[in-house]
């Protein structure tokens, strides 16, 4: 996916509610060479309107590549509605994908489709 | 008939337990299933399969194989009625201005989304760790 966002010279920043080592470790983890921003209070994903409290928070260890639950659900989790905007160069929101279900994240084919149809036709006007 | 019975109850209970463990498993791994409706079918046939285990053969394993799978079962039942998001209030909308976003880096130290004007830009919003 990254070839294609050089290409269409679009800057990409993900947020979270993790705090800001637990991003950079995830970052370092992942390889992933855009920022991740932290906003632990979940401050600007309230403001944003994208704040999920609904789904439980399960305690979970780790036997080989499997993931046992551990015990019931302690608490809600508070999250993000995993949610991806695309942006012009003034800022103006030209592309919107918002998941339906907390379990998954967003679909990379969509976001290549949305790319081309917002940018595409931009590319060739200006050239 | 009651060894059975109570075995069945067992079974029944392991199997409710099997499938949380996938389930749970196929959101840590990133291999999330679109369909919930095999995990729902397999967990109320084991909650089935305890109750009637339980009710056929009383006793403190049957009763504690049941307890268990209609326990966690309808545990993991009511979270997969429930993965499907609120519509939510999105406060950005197509054509109109990115309203202010402001976060941390992961040094700790604040950014600000409009330090990138005059660039196109993705921003992602993603529940982060479990």
């Amino acid at each position: 996916m990254k070839p294609l966002l050089t290409q269409y010279g679009v800057t990409v920043i993900a947020v979270s509610k993790d705090a800001p080592e637990l991003v950079r470790a995830h970052r370092e983890r992942d390889g992933l060479t855009f920022p991740l921003l932290s906003d632990p209070e979940l401050a600007l994903i309230t403001r944003m309107g994208l704040l999920h409290e609904a789904g439980l928070e399960f305690k979970t260890f780790l036997v080989g590549p499997t993931r046992f639950p551990l015990g019931w659900p302690t608490r809600y989790k508070r999250m993000a509605i995993p949610t991806t905007l695309i942006l012009d160069e003034q800022h103006t929101v030209r592309w919107i994908d918002q998941a339906d279900d907390y379990r998954l994240r967003g679909d990379v084919a969509r976001i290549e489709g949305a790319l081309a149809e917002v940018f595409g036709e931009l590319k060739e006007s200006s050239g | 008939m009651m060894l059975a019975m109570t075995l069945a109850a067992l079974l029944g209970a392991g199997l409710v337990l099997a499938v949380t463990t996938a389930y749970l498993n196929s959101i840590a791994t990133e291999r999330i299933p679109e369909s919930v409706a095999p995990f729902q079918a397999t967990l109320i046939a084991g909650m089935a399969l305890s109750i009637g285990g339980a009710a056929m053969a009383p006793g403190v394993a049957s009763l504690i194989a049941a307890a268990t799978g209609v326990s966690t079962g309808g545990l993991m039942l009511y979270l997969m009625r429930i993965r499907k998001l609120p519509d939510g209030a999105l406060i950005a909308t197509v054509g109109a201005p990115m309203p202010p976003v402001v976060a941390l880096d992961e040094r700790g130290e604040g950014f600000d989304l409009a330090s990138l004007l005059g660039r196109r830009v993705m921003v992602k919003f993603f529940r982060g760790s479990w």
